[in-house]
């Protein structure tokens, strides 16, 4: 054989298939091209059929738009904002991300595109959460993200349990819920459970401590934001010091700290109330637990509790580093359409247009009492706290619950944790205007 | 007659020769040299690459807020951020423990490799059963562990049975049984690697000493300690290397599984706290010093054993 004949053959060979190979995928990838394009779409979380909207808008919008492709990607809810600052740092992220409002938004501004190039200016105005995405929350300025729903901090109850057991209504404050977990414990009904949920590790905490912050007025509570108001303040440590008696009395299951998939257990009718939750789980709960599962607005109050959790839903923004910025933010326009919202609340989920009722009773319920004038409204804390703190309300609150430290020094660790922000980061303002 | 001239001409040819032969092995030299250079080139090229230059980068970025995007330079306010942190305390002792656990945790794998060694019947099965589960992700060791130390586990199966169930825990929800849980189960990841290096270690050793030794009428515990150990002490320094290596900066898979870093801090490692400020928090700046923290601490720990090993080898 002639080495010197066969070698550049062989080059020119590898030239030819390395040329080809470039044009190729030139074809399948390249920006503004009239061909089939698919985007990928990053969902934070799984997608299971009763508790997915995401699958039904993208076969809707697939339909509506044949040349477009939406590919599917579930990412781990614990790791979801990590994957995709990495991801967006290098721009290799998805075409289209899910995305939450508040500070979980903040790290993205620089890489979302601004969604009123895309989606009608009419249908951003109508939609009452969309405003939660954008800068300021004034839609006139740049939006980057479209919701598919309003969402709340609440939890559930099993109407069978409690009626069986002589409990007439839901509790509404401390005290009664302190009697009904008496009551239900003497029956051998375990009141309440709690732990962790989606493959986390241990329980989250954070729906909980919307409603026991809720103690603290609007202004006390953007205080805390700043740093005006510190996190061991009385009113706080005596309402978290009543969630940890609660633990203390046996109201809650003795491995609520780490107890894997609770809901499974409130599901299966082994618990009575069911708090650490959000509207997310409606439809779950609906599916599987019909008519028995009924609305518990976590009754941490010494009065009869009128607050009520609020944010945006989960929502969609066009990654601006996206090769296909243009049939990303279609998708963007689809949701806030006639026929994504249509789709959103045949899914059960509360639309952010008026004129598209849910079929859900239990979210039409939520929908109602957040239009209600005598229901306080405050917005999830959790979505406007800076990533430290978070990390420690995360870590420490689940201590203060099952007495491994006490409050106060669960509260002092959240209050060092905001000491040790850079400075850029503790002036944080938040418009608690909610209406 | 001794032919004095001839010797001479001897001498002389070898003086002429000599420096054609001088020149002969230092062009050698040079050319083996630049083989040398040459063939090292790729790996130096990506050691600059991949270790070199993103060093120099963290240590540029620990002084910045960097945030993955923008870094501003913000002087020593990371490391003073890092001596702040409540956590920190607990954070090192974490790492000192896991440490500490490590020559703890080498005693089973070096006795294993020694019964193996000595050619008990099923050896190279037993080898293969040990050697296998080492290919699992340390996410999967991470859940089995979680489901072995939960509640209604294993581990609490075991004491039941046994009669001892008053001792049953929810061990990953309290502070100090959660560690223990995570320095067993780290120490039982890394027993099968170590076992195997402990076998090759012991493939080494001159088979004849150890003859000797027992004709002279030693012990096998004198056998032990006096022959093999000394033999093998290069693999154990080796496998202890490597082990703080891990301990240090390959647990984070491990930990975020079982525990999440909890409860509170008290099985977050400074690798997960690296982790944990620059991805979850979004502060790589003070990622970064909290990374070089982690290197210099590495490299210290790992400096002190080369250290003892040089004496020894003095010794």
């Amino acid at each position: 054989m002639n080495h010197r004949r066969t070698l550049p053959r062989l080059l020119a060979a590898a030239a030819v298939l390395a040329a080809g190979s470039l044009s190729l995928s030139g074809c399948a990838g390249g920006a503004g091209s009239s061909g089939p394009v698919t985007l990928t779409m990053w969902l934070n979380g799984d997608c299971p059929k009763s508790n997915c909207v995401e699958a039904p808008l993208i076969a809707g919008f697939e339909k509506a738009n044949p040349k477009i492709k939406i590919k599917l990607v579930s990412q781990p809810i614990s790791s979801y904002f990590q994957a995709l600052k990495s991801a967006s740092v290098t721009h290799r992220g998805p075409d289209i991300a899910n995305m939450w409002p508040g500070g979980y938004m903040t790290p993205f501004l620089r890489y979302m595109a601004n969604l009123n190039d895309f989606v009608p200016k009419s249908d951003i105005k109508q939609s009452t959460s969309t405003k939660y995405y954008a800068v300021n929350n004034d839609v006139a300025k740049a939006v980057y993200a479209v919701p598919t729903g309003d969402q709340w901090y609440v939890g559930f109850y099993n109407k069978k349990l409690l009626a069986d057991n002589g409990i007439s209504a839901p509790p509404q404050t401390w005290d009664e819920l302190s009697a009904d977990c008496k009551t239900l414990k003497s029956k051998g009904v375990l009141p309440i459970v709690n732990g962790a949920e989606y493959g986390a590790s241990t329980m989250g905490p954070l729906p909980e401590f919307s409603y026991i912050a809720s103690t603290l007025s609007p202004a006390d509570w953007s205080g805390l934001y700043k740093g005006t108001v510190k996190y061991s303040d009385p009113r706080l440590q005596s309402q978290l010091q009543k969630w940890a008696d609660l633990y203390k009395a046996g109201c809650l299951n003795k491995d609520a700290f780490n107890f894997p998939d609770p809901e499974s257990k409130f599901e299966a009718g082994k618990a009575a109330m069911f708090l650490a939750s959000g509207s997310w789980e409606v439809g779950n709960l609906t599916t599987k637990m019909g008519s028995n599962v009924g609305l518990l607005v976590p009754p941490y109050s010494p009065t009869p509790q009128h607050t009520l959790v609020e944010t945006a839903g989960s929502a969609y923004a066009v990654m601006n580093y996206s090769k296909h910025e243009a049939e990303a933010g279609k998708f963007a326009a689809y949701i806030l359409s006639d026929a994504g919202q249509k789709i959103i609340a045949k899914f059960g989920l509360p639309p952010t247009r008026p004129g598209f009722k849910t079929t859900n009773p239990l979210m039409n319920q939520l929908s109602a009492m957040s239009a209600d004038p005598a229901t306080q409204l405050y917005p999830m804390f959790d979505n406007y706290t800076q990533p430290g703190v978070t990390n420690a309300l995360t870590s420490k609150l689940p201590q203060a619950l099952v007495g491994q430290v006490p409050v106060s020094q669960a509260l002092g660790a959240v209050d060092a944790a905001f000491a040790a922000l850079p400075s850029s980061q503790k002036n944080v303002n938040v418009n608690l205007a909610r209406k | 007659m001794i032919d004095t001239a001839g010797a001479e001409q001897v001498v002389r040819a070898d003086a002429r020769v000599a420096p054609g032969r001088r020149r002969r092995k230092g062009m050698y030299g040079r050319s083996a040299r630049r083989s040398g250079v040459l063939f090292t080139l790729p790996a130096l090229v990506l050691v600059v690459l991949f270790a070199v230059i993103p060093l120099l980068q963290a240590v540029y970025y620990s002084f910045t807020d960097w945030d993955g995007a923008v870094a501003n330079w913000v002087g020593l306010n990371n490391y003073v951020s890092t001596a702040l942190n409540p956590d920190l305390q607990r954070t090192l002792l974490n790492s000192l423990f896991i440490l500490l656990s490590i020559p703890v945790g080498m005693v089973l794998p070096f006795a294993t490799a020694y019964l193996l060694s000595s050619g008990i019947p099923g050896a190279r099965l037993l080898r293969i059963l040990i050697f296998a589960p080492t290919a699992l992700s340390w996410v999967v060791i991470g859940l089995v562990a979680r489901s072995f130390f939960a509640t209604d586990g294993v581990v609490n199966r075991l004491l039941q049975l046994i009669g001892l169930g008053q001792l049953a825990l929810n061990w990953l929800a309290l502070p100090t049984p959660a560690l223990v849980a995570v320095l067993i189960t780290f120490n039982a990841a890394v027993f099968g690697v170590n076992t195997v290096i402990f076998l090759a270690g012991l493939a080494t050793v001159d088979r004849s000493m150890v003859e000797a030794a027992r004709v002279d009428g030693a012990s096998a515990v004198r056998i032990l300690m006096s022959v093999i150990l000394p033999a093998m002490r290069r693999f154990v320094e080796f496998v202890f290397v490597i082990t703080v290596v891990v301990s240090f900066t390959g647990l984070f898979a491990l930990i975020f599984v079982m525990t999440g870093g909890g409860p509170g801090a008290s099985t977050t490692t400074l690798e997960f706290a690296v982790w944990q400020t620059a991805f979850s928090s979004g502060d790589f700046g003070l990622g970064a010093a909290l990374g070089l923290l982690l290197l210099l601490l590495t490299l210290g720990v790992i400096g002190l054993v080369r250290l003892f090993g040089r004496s020894g080898d003095e010794a």
